[in-house]
């Protein structure tokens, strides 16, 4: 069964330490991470991989998860979608480990010609249209469903329950596990998501419609 | 503290049961790290697990039930100022270089122990609870700093009392305020609607952690 409401789902969870440090703003913070990302980007590109990115990585073993750096689990998701794919096999990577590690020199691969393409298709970004028929309009409110979904989700634990009010009838997007469906901004008011004393505020984040419900009256 | 050791309705943690994971220990230091908790004892739940809830997340699932105790006896012996961290990896070196584990043996105060251990308490009946049994009640929204018992998954639940075992001290402030407690039962669809098969789940909750659910 596919983990879903795994600890990769860390919203309004604690003890976790900063969430930013001197530094945290950089891309990168090793070599091979840039290299990660490439090789993520050019095998999704030339589907050399099954693109299944976020649900791999939220099939992680829960300590390795919280373990692994953010490139870490790229590689993972990455290995495993080539692996799935036929584009690879674990043993043609466990055998590279150990030559890579016996000091063999890093094979490199240089196509200029593939990379301006990539660059320029990654800088060509569509533009999501607008809701097609949207049940919610800016100012309703609504409530977050309950749910225990299958596959990959996008609606976090800790707002299931809760009203809000929409704040922005954001677009139409396909939402994972189901088709094209307009997205809202939701807003959610602090106290009513950890109780009244806890810091005055809101949280707004984008939730797909199959997500909401209209608040009771 | 709502950290990574509030597992509840969390999934991808693998099976609760496996062969023989109904013994009480899997190794022999388990045993002892029992016993050294137990004598060394902090003397009130609340503090014991607030300790172990602070171990980093990815040790803290990392380590087995026995460890977790271990990690909180050494704290506090450390924090009571009964021993040094130092002292600790002193003795890890010493037991790596082969010398035998130091045993004490006090037969009256490990039988005054299992006779403490064996004692059953009973709960004090609640007197005038403020909720009664088939009350409908939600479980409040709460961001509770330290140690609480009240699941994060129920929270904002509604649900119906069950019962009410009796009196008992709240371990979220040390034991030191006694509240009711109630046996509340939840229907499975209001906490995660109906994607799952219909069941109930029943959790025993303090008076405080609830409210009226007027609604």
């Amino acid at each position: 069964m596919p983990v879903v409401d795994g600890v990769h789902d860390m919203g309004g969870m604690q003890g976790f330490g900063p969430v930013t440090w001197p530094g945290a703003d950089a891309p990168f913070h090793d070599d091979w991470e840039a290299r990660i990302l490439a090789m993520t980007v050019i095998t999704g590109f030339e589907r050399l991989r099954r693109n299944n990115g976020r649900a791999d990585r939220e099939e992680m073993a829960p300590a390795e998860y919280l373990a692994a750096g953010y490139f870490d689990r790229w590689v993972y998701s990455t290995e495993r979608g080539l692996v799935e794919n036929g584009t690879v096999t674990t043993a043609e990577v466990d055998a590279m480990v150990e030559r890579l590690r016996a000091g063999e020199e890093m094979p490199r691969s240089s196509d200029p010609q593939q990379v301006a393409k990539i660059l320029h298709d990654l800088a060509d970004v569509p533009t999501l249209p607008p809701a097609a028929e949207p049940r919610f309009a800016v100012g309703d409110r609504v409530q977050v469903r309950r749910m225990r979904p299958e596959g990959h989700n996008r609606c976090p634990r800790y707002v299931r329950g809760i009203v809000g009010t929409v704040e922005r009838v954001q677009c139409e997007d396909t939402r994972p596990g189901a088709g094209p469906e307009p997205v809202y901004l939701v807003a959610f008011d602090s106290a009513d998501l950890w109780g009244p004393d806890a810091d005055p505020g809101s949280v707004a984040m984008d939730l797909w419609e199959g997500y909401l419900e209209r608040a009771p009256a | 503290m709502d950290g990574v050791h509030d597992l509840g309705g969390m999934q991808g943690f693998g099976p609760a049961c496996w062969p023989g994971s109904e013994e009480p220990t899997h190794a022999e230091w388990e045993l002892r790290a029992f016993v050294l908790a137990l004598v060394t004892g902090p003397g009130s739940s609340h503090a014991f697990r607030h300790t172990i809830e602070q171990l980093d997340p990815v040790r803290y699932l990392d380590s087995g039930y026995y460890e977790r105790w271990l990690y909180e006896a050494e704290q506090a012996l450390v924090e009571s100022g009964a021993i040094t961290h130092a002292e600790v990896a002193a003795w890890e070196a010493r037991l790596a270089a082969g010398e035998p584990a130091p045993r004490s043996a006090d037969p009256d105060r490990a039988a005054s122990l299992v006779r403490a251990l064996r004692r059953a308490r009973r709960l004090e009946p609640a007197d005038e609870p403020r909720f009664a049994v088939g009350d409908r009640v939600r479980v409040r929204r709460m961001h509770p700093p330290g140690h609480t018992r009240c699941p994060r998954y129920l929270r904002g639940a509604r649900g119906v009392v069950d019962r009410v075992p009796g009196l008992d001290g709240v371990p979220d402030v040390d034991n030191a305020a006694i509240e009711p407690v109630y046996t509340v039962r939840f229907d499975s669809a209001e906490l995660w609607g109906d994607d799952v098969g219909r069941h109930l789940v029943h959790a025993d909750l303090w008076e405080r952690y609830l409210e009226p659910d007027d609604a």
